[in-house]
């Protein structure tokens, strides 16, 4: 048992080794990711961009087996082939249908499209409904996305995607694209640049690499003497932030430590080998977390808590460090595996459903711009979320032992205490993040409540916690009925933390308002649901045993 | 000794339960949830009328309240171990004691401000009717009807006016988007009037003309209907304006100025000027200059960018002039031989005076005459349709009455979701005994109008917001927007103003605060005159200071509650928190 304990912090140790990596002179490849170009309003690395623009276009993070950089110089410096490529996805069927595309296919050539009659026809209807402030309705939508992603392949191929050309006047003023370097008005100072830029053009196009790196640092060069442009590291760091995927490695890390644990056989307040090597497990994973997090505030200039893909990896890191704190004080494990599971499950979410939870840093609508009271209520909000995850989490397990093993008394009742106190955590953070709701209203719209949909359901979710507590007080409720409802109260939180913003999109918390998702989300509560039903029927020994039986 | 009494008392009992409270806190959640879904389907002027403000909410709160309180009074005398309990259940009901304050002596409004006006009122978002016989000395009445709107012939809102005796508003009808039409009448008396429909393939239009309304600009065409009042003005109707010729040539010739007709030119015969020896003639005259294959060329004989080139001959030596009626920068001298002399020509040409015109004009007889672009008349009577020329627009005489008088005429329009912003505002049908002999008229909001009573006494009746006066006032010295950088997207905002003469700056986030108000910098836009309009937030939250220590009690309760204590069980039946141990 103590080689386990052992082979955890190797595995940890391997998947941070791809983070630390010693930084030796630029090659090619880093000098074109690093490369910084304007877009979405802030700079940041080619690397970046590449990786937004690929996955538009084609729906996928690795296209074709290179990489993004690789994808966009390819297609920028081979119009005539990149048109004639299918890269473009879409996958409604019916505008498929409609537009005469053959709907087994994935991926549409640009040329293919954009000589589609019918769809220029409904861009030119669209774009009537758009001028007209009007909604769209129907495809549409869907119509309009592709759109988009046309756009953007135009925009890839005659370089306009490229805004890499720096303002002399500083790094906050409008930077000039590839394509404007061949405007023909352009000053004698920026010929060089324009050659060296069409120099990498025919370098990328001819897939020499020697002459690809060559024509890479000549261009970086010429580019970085036009005006100011950002540090290096702070590229650099960007970049790493791309390809180390953190928050993947944390969820991994979570995931074997969660394994671990769950086959550990521990008593209350011991700590075996096997329950140490979950841990450690679990604490480098929380690591690397915080490193992912840490960047991206760097990055982003701010605490990363301003859209739904933030709130989601910091509630997954609020639960679990609620969970190891309690297990410092009070080793139960079931802290760590209420926490882990819950932890995975966001950040697998946000690791694979970009078009729901946009993992892409943009810059912050002026209203949320540097303020303390602001950040601090969306903190604590967010950690009472956390808190009650973690409850929802322990939840789940009180209902499987009460369903199926009523005869482990002392586990439930242990598990029951770490419950409440999860509750009672979250109670707290809701209750004191919904009133610095308040004071932060206040400051900014003069007003401490205002029965703003975000602020009303942030109360229903913790008017549920607290009929919750009451009714226990009140003898309604024992260790099953509080743990049904603390996994029934979640849908609260669900609903304030997701629903108003992508259900309801009214309020004044507009600038958190997004799409998509609606589907998992009526899954996830249905589950629930049936679990909860499930659980109850069990505990009451309406489901006789041999019914059950697999 | 009376605690003990009321403690006894069953129904103070159930007021002090537990199981209330429960019943209460879930009753609470499940209200607010629908409101939010209201909220979402309506709109949140909808949930706040329903829920949010209703007074039955606030009686719910009240209820809520009177629960914690007798929850914690059925404890007394507290233990030590009750102490988060108390101060949190305090906490609360002092916030509610602050939304009470808010409640009522709260105000929460906006002031708009153009630059350089002042005011010591805030106008609160809530409908209300004014009456006056004095302007200064408007009585309000609240006249919410959105959501019970009256209707006529069934519900009917009376007011008794205040100090007139036997004056009674009736309000019958209201029209929450309402958009006013005026329209003609045939009758005995008053003025003539048409209808005109203008429709093309883009556009479809009716509008009303009389004389007194003058003329009437759809677009870029204007629209008129004139009487004629005498032989010669309906002769010179029927002729039709002169046709604008060639134009006018302004010359300075040795600093004397002269202005020569153009049309008494002609090529190849040259003119004599009032200079001595001095000649002008034209070359060439283009009314539709283009350039095509690097050669000056009239396209067509339609005036549309009128061009002349001319030969000045003095005893001195001759110059050609190219010289353009509408791009006067672009007026060159072509050649020059012999010597060199001073000469500056400017040519000028009016537009035909009827361009884009359609006129109307009723003879004494009573026939109907149309004309366009000012030329000759031709009559047209009620159905008929005649082409205008401009624009594929054609016209149709809809209806023509000799004799009509105005109605405004108010509809309902029911615009789409989300575009109710822009839809136009509420409207009220009124009618007040002794006032027009009691007959309805409509009010829309923002109106304020001067009436005769039936005894000949003035009274304002007016339907617009809520007001309430401020303790100081405010002047808008002036108004500034800052860009972002390269985009016309308004990045910061302020104003100076002067409150009770002293001068302070209010930006986003940084409001103004005395008197026990704050005024915040909310948006701005242009007032009708091209003024900048400054728009601020203003309020008074009399219970912050409450809610404030609530809310620290709140907090500070629950961590006591919590932390500071041994663990808590299950209590069988009727438990007292914070009471049992384990």
């Amino acid at each position: 048992m103590k080689n386990l304990s052992l082979i955890s912090w190797l595995v940890a140790l391997l998947l941070m080794s791809g983070v630390c990596q010693a930084q030796s002179e630029l090659n090619t490849k880093e000098v074109l990711s690093t490369l910084p170009v304007q877009s979405g309003g802030r700079l940041k690395p080619l690397d970046t961009l590449a990786r937004e623009t690929v996955r538009l276009v084609t729906g996928k993070a690795t296209f074709e087996k290179r990489d993004s950089v690789e994808n966009l110089l390819l297609w920028w410096a081979n119009p005539e082939e990149t048109a004639q490529a299918p890269i473009i996805e879409f996958r409604d069927l019916a505008v498929k249908k409609e537009l005469g595309l053959d709907e087994s296919k994935r991926w549409f050539t640009y040329q293919e499209l954009s000589q589609n009659d019918r769809l220029n026809k409904w861009q030119e209807e669209i774009h009537q409904h758009l001028q007209n402030d009007e909604e769209l309705h129907g495809d549409e939508d869907k119509v309009q996305q592709l759109l988009v992603k046309i756009n953007v392949v135009r925009q890839i191929m005659d370089g306009n995607v490229f805004q890499a050309v720096p303002n002399p006047g500083g790094l906050k003023e409008d930077w000039g694209s590839f394509a404007d370097l061949n405007h023909h008005e352009i000053l004698p100072v920026v010929e060089p640049v324009r050659d060296a830029v069409d120099k990498l053009r025919e370098a990328v196009k001819s897939n020499d690499q020697q002459k690809i790196g060559q024509a890479a640092a000549e261009a970086r060069q010429q580019l970085a003497s036009l005006g100011p442009v950002p540090e290096e590291q702070v590229m650099a760091r960007e970049v790493r932030y791309n390809s180390s995927h953190p928050f993947r490695k944390a969820w991994i890390l979570y995931l074997l430590g969660l394994g671990v644990l769950t086959f550990v056989k521990t008593g209350e307040g011991q700590r075996s080998t096997g329950y140490w090597a979950g841990f450690s497990l679990i604490s480098a994973g929380f690591l690397m977390h915080i490193y992912g997090f840490a960047l991206r505030c760097l990055i982003a200039g701010r605490p990363p808590v301003t859209n739904m893909y933030e709130s989601v990896i910091w509630v997954a890191f609020g639960a679990v460090l609620f969970a190891l704190i309690f297990e410092v004080i009070n080793p139960k494990r079931y802290y760590l595996i209420a926490a882990t599971a819950g932890a995975i499950v966001c950040l697998v979410l946000a690791d694979t459903l970009p078009t729901v939870l946009d993992p892409s840093i943009h810059p912050l609508t002026p209203v949320l711009r540097s303020n303390f009271w602001l950040t601090i209520h969306v903190l604590s909000i967010t950690l009472g979320y956390a808190a009650f995850m973690l409850a929802l989490g322990l939840g789940h397990i009180v209902l499987w032992k009460c369903a199926l093993r009523p005869e482990q008394e002392q586990a439930i009742s242990s598990l029951h205490d770490a419950l409440y106190r999860a509750l009672q955590v979250g109670v707290l953070l809701l209750a004191a993040g919904t009133i610095l709701g308040g004071v932060w209203a206040n400051y900014s719209w003069g007003r401490f409540w205002g029965w703003d949909p975000k602020e009303v359901w942030a109360l229903i979710a913790l008017l549920g916690y607290l009929a919750i507590l009451h009714g226990r007080y009140a003898g309604w409720l024992r260790k099953f009925g509080i743990a049904a409802w603390s996994v029934v109260a979640f849908l609260g939180v669900v609903m304030a933390w997701y629903g108003v913003n992508y259900v309801l999109g009214a309020g004044l918390h507009s600038y958190g308002f997004g799409t998509g998702g609606g589907k998992y989300v009526a899954i996830y509560v249905i589950v629930e649901v049936i679990y909860v039903l499930w659980a109850t029927a069990k505990h009451k020994g309406h489901l006789r045993p041999a019914e059950s039986k697999q | 000794m009376l605690l003990k009494k009321i403690k006894k008392n069953s129904i103070f009992r159930f007021l002090a339960s537990l199981k209330l409270a429960v019943i209460l806190l879930v009753a609470l959640a499940a209200i607010l949830s629908i409101a939010t879904f209201y909220e979402s389907i309506y709109d949140t002027k909808t949930a706040q009328y329903l829920v949010y403000k209703s007074p039955l909410f606030a009686l719910f709160l009240g209820f809520l309240g009177v629960n914690l309180l007798c929850s914690a009074l059925m404890r007394y005398p507290w233990k030590k171990s009750q102490t988060g309990f108390v101060i949190t259940h305090l906490g609360i009901i002092i916030i509610l004691i602050g939304s009470l304050f808010t409640m009522f002596k709260g105000v929460d409004g906006s002031v708009a401000l153009e630059e350089g006006e002042s005011t010591t009122r805030v106008m609160i978002d809530e409908p209300v009717l004014y009456f006056g016989r004095d302007l200064s000395e408007l009585v309000e009445i609240p006249a919410e009807y959105r959501w019970n709107p009256p209707k006529p012939g069934k519900t009917e809102y009376k007011y008794p006016l205040r100090n007139e005796e036997e004056m009674v508003a009736v309000i019958d009808d209201y029209y929450h988007h309402a958009k006013s039409d005026t329209l003609y009448i045939k009758d005995n008396e008053g003025i003539p009037a048409v209808e005109l429909r203008l429709f093309n393939q883009n556009v479809d239009q009716k509008i009303w003309l009389t004389p007194v309304l003058g003329t009437m600009n759809l677009g870029p065409a204007s629209l008129s209907f004139t009487r004629l009042p005498n032989e010669k003005a309906e002769a010179q109707f029927r002729e039709g304006a002169k046709e604008v010729g060639r134009g006018l040539v302004q010359l300075l010739l040795n600093d004397a100025p002269q202005v020569v007709d153009l049309d008494k030119l002609n090529p190849g015969e040259p003119f004599p000027l009032e200079h001595e020896g001095a000649t002008l003639e034209l070359v060439e005259y283009l009314p539709h200059a283009t350039v095509e294959n690097d050669q000056l060329i009239s396209k067509s004989p339609e005036p549309h960018n009128p061009a002349v080139k001319l030969r000045l001959q003095t005893p001195k030596g001759q110059q050609e002039w190219l010289l353009f009626a509408l791009l006067p920068e672009l007026n060159t001298r072509v050649s020059n031989t012999g010597e060199n002399f001073e000469a500056s020509l400017l040519y000028t040409r009016e537009e035909n005076k009827g361009a884009r015109s359609l006129e109307l004009g009723l003879t004494q007889q009573g026939e109907l005459l149309y004309r366009v672009d000012g030329k000759q008349a031709k009559p047209i009577s009620q159905g008929d349709t005649v082409k205008t020329g401009w624009m594929n627009l054609q016209a149709e005489l809809v209806t023509y009455h000799p004799k009509a008088r105005k109605e405004k005429l108010m509809k309902e329009v029911h615009p789409k979701k989300g575009k109710e912003d822009k839809a136009p505002g509420p409207a009220i049908r009124m009618s007040i005994n002794g006032l027009q002999g009691g007959k309805p008229f409509w009010l829309e909001r923002g109106d304020i109008r001067k009436m005769m009573d039936d005894s000949g006494k003035e009274l304002y009746i007016g339907y617009g917001y809520k007001t309430v006066s401020l303790p100081f006032t405010i002047k808008l010295e002036d108004f500034r927007v800052g860009f972002d950088p390269g985009t016309q997207t308004a990045a910061t905002y302020e104003s100076d103003v002067l409150v009770d003469e002293q001068k302070h700056t209010i930006a986003m986030n940084e409001p103004y605060e005395g008197h026990g108000y704050k005024v915040f910098q909310a948006s701005f836009s242009k007032s009708g005159t091209g003024i900048d309009v400054s728009v601020f937030s203003v309020a008074n939250d009399p219970g912050i200071e409450l809610k404030y220590i609530g809310s620290i009690l709140l907090i500070v309760g629950i961590i006591i509650m919590f932390y500071f204590k041994p663990k808590k069980r299950v209590d069988r039946g009727n438990g007292t928190p914070g009471a049992v141990t384990e």
